[in-house]
């Protein structure tokens, strides 16, 4: 079949099962829009800002098994990818940019909207390539899938001149070739030696991260927790691999994570950290840090081993690969002194915290956590919490109860201010049926709030909560505890969000009071559309637990 | 502080250099000496020097044979420098 580049980009896509993609049009990318148009097996979600596309195309990757998949034109529309491409690096999210570029013979004239988006992207991507050539778009893209989903996911960009786009060239899907791929091989006496460790530990603890998501080994951390009868604490993106209510459960580690599975870090005789980068907001002070535990560390990536702290048992591999050999190699056991030592220290945590943070206070402003705490229970932890960047996100993730696989989005590495409306609706778009819920600051929203426009036209019925404290908090919070409350650009004089969400067509409302927060928070669920729910909260509220920056875990303040 | 000789393989593409380069760059070690040589139509050949304390070396080797191009990465001489 005779084809052009831009027909052979859309069907090589078909080919490869990609059925959403988000994207906005321009000079550089129209061959690929125009074979688009005809295209019915492909659904294009139109953005408002290509950050949109590419934070989207996240949102779609986080919620799924499947690639997310991005498209923009050449110069600006590729430059404002970055921020999204960094953001997936960091938090190891599948997804594959297409941009277009300026056509092959005005590459380096400083042509209208050229940008070597190739050299910008080096640091901040798996792999990218220029396409110059029609021929090589079949082989090239469905090479892109295979590495952003390989091993340790990440982003892939291609770009693709605008005459490679346009030249015509004879299609044949046999000539994409095949990508094997299969996972390092465990040696038996790695798995010998960490059952030995486990099976020796009097105070062994779980620390769950990503790659049991990515991994798809949620059953089998349950499994191996359960077996072994240690305790599971999870990073943020570690949040809902386990359901929070089960009794092997402890809390969320890190900066704003849980009371006891910080402290208790230090108390740990062997730490098995699965698919888990001990990443410097989890770990605190890397010099105090479990100093009396063994380490077992399982990731996929080699290269995050013994990266930031020394293992004795370093098991490159599979997380859920690792786990089904390991369950077989441990013994059944239980901790339940150690457990009850996370217990005390939860209870310490909720007297001194918990509950005066979700209690309402007569004559107070609402706080973030009582709104967090009333959405878990009316959605029954059901939901997907699609949070920003900032305080309401360390919120939403201490206080929404987690049960099932998949239900936490968050931009963890980079912190992507911006982050959470576009990623919701990738998510909403990757998972209709689910409830999709947008936990967003007023700071945060307006980084990325022209995509807005995307739930009407789409008719998607994502659910926008803004906790709104005039602030951006964290950076408030910090400038309170460490800058001697010299509050240097931190307060906001926000627009009216509710004129904004009318002028989308997003239905919404705004209470500032306890007795409406009930009635507004089922008005939101219950809406059979998209619906943007503000909640002026307590301006000055801050987040603790906290291990302040440079401390240890030991050294977290309850206040 | 050692001086160290890497031999590195890659598949021999536009922006492998940057990539590799940029690596060691990230990881704040300066470049002393470099040489790549065409080996096959496919492949390029790499000698690189540079200074760096053990661990250092241990997570750029490791990163670097995360780049998608490369082929191979070996340390393939270690000489101690005096403080």
């Amino acid at each position: 079949m005779q084809v052009n580049g831009a027909k052979a980009i859309v069907e090589s896509l078909i080919h490869l099962g990609v059925t959403d993609i988000f994207g906005y049009p321009g000079g550089a990318i129209m061959p690929v829009y125009d074979a688009l148009f005809n295209a019915h097996k492909i659904k294009h979600i139109l953005v408002r800002h290509e950050q949109g596309a590419v934070i989207a195309a996240e949102g779609y990757a986080r919620i799924t098994d499947k690639v997310g998949v991005c498209i923009a034109t050449s110069g600006p529309g590729a430059t404002n990818l970055i921020t999204g491409i960094a953001d997936a690096m960091l938090d190891s999210i599948p997804i594959v940019c297409i941009t277009g570029q300026v056509a092959n013979p005005l590459i380096g004239t400083d042509a209208f909207q050229e940008a070597d988006i190739i050299g910008m992207t080096v640091p901040i991507t798996k792999w990218n390539y220029q396409v110059t050539k029609s021929e090589e778009i079949p082989h090239i893209i469905a090479k892109a899938f295979h590495v952003a989903k390989t091993g340790r996911p990440g982003p892939v960009l291609i770009d693709i001149t605008k005459d490679a786009q346009f030249g015509e060239f004879e299609f044949d899907l046999s000539s994409i070739g095949s990508f094997a791929h299969e996972n390092p091989v465990v040696a038996e006496s790695e798995l010998s030696q960490a059952a030995h460790l486990i099976n020796e530990a009097k105070r062994p603890y779980i620390l769950a991260g990503h790659g049991i998501t990515i991994a798809n080994a949620e059953k089998e951390l349950v499994e191996f927790a359960t077996k072994t009868g240690i305790p599971v604490a999870c990073t943020l993106h570690g949040l809902s691999t386990i359901d929070m209510s089960h009794p092997l459960y402890v809390g969320m580690l890190g900066m704003h994570g849980n009371y006891g599975p910080n402290v208790l870090t230090n108390e740990a005789d062997l730490i098995i950290a699965l698919g888990m980068r001990f990443d410097d907001r989890v770990t605190g002070n890397l010099n105090t840090y479990a100093k009396n535990a063994k380490v077992i560390h399982i990731d996929i990536d080699l290269a995050e081993l013994n990266k930031n702290v020394r293992a004795e048992v370093a098991i490159h591999g599979d997380a859920k690969e690792v786990l089904t050999e390991l369950i077989n190699h441990v013994n059944p056991n239980n901790h339940a002194q150690w457990i009850n030592k996370f217990k005390e220290h939860y209870t310490l945590e909720h007297e001194t915290v918990m509950h005066r943070e979700v209690t309402p206070q007569p004559g107070h402003k609402i706080k973030m956590a009582e709104v967090i705490h009333k959405l878990s229970q009316k959605t029954a932890g059901n939901a997907v919490i699609v949070s920003d960047v900032g305080q309401h996100q360390m919120i939403a993730a201490r206080y929404y109860q987690f049960k099932d696989p998949k239900s936490h989005i968050t931009s963890g590495g980079l912190g992507t201010m911006g982050f959470a409306l576009p990623a919701a609706i990738g998510a909403k778009v990757a998972a209709p049926n689910r409830e999709v819920i947008a936990v967003i600051g007023d700071g945060s929203f307006q980084m990325n709030i022209q995509e807005l426009a995307v739930l009407a036209q789409e008719g998607l019925k994502v659910k926008i909560l803004i906790l709104n404290n005039e602030y951006l908090g964290m950076v408030r919070q910090w400038q309170e505890l460490f800058f001697e409350e010299r509050y240097s650009f931190t307060a906001l004089m926000n627009p009216d969000f509710i004129k904004i969400a009318e002028a989308y067509s997003v239905p919404s409302i705004r209470i500032d009071s306890e007795d409406q927060l009930d009635k507004a928070l089922d008005t939101m669920l219950n809406a059979d559309s998209s619906f943007l729910l503000e909640v002026m909260v307590e301006k000055q509220g801050k987040v603790f637990p906290m291990v302040p920056a440079g401390c240890g875990v030991s050294e977290i303040r309850l206040s | 502080m050692n001086m160290y000789v890497l031999s590195i393989i890659t598949q021999n593409t536009l922006c492998v250099l940057q990539r590799v380069a940029g690596m060691f760059s990230r990881y704040r070690i300066n470049i002393e000496h470099i040489n790549i040589s065409r080996h096959t139509e496919e492949l390029s050949y790499w000698n690189v020097v540079i200074y760096s304390e053990d661990e250092r070396i241990e997570l750029l080797t490791r990163q670097l044979t995360k780049i998608i191009e490369l082929v191979e990465v070996k340390i393939i001489d270690k000489v101690p420098l005096e403080a």
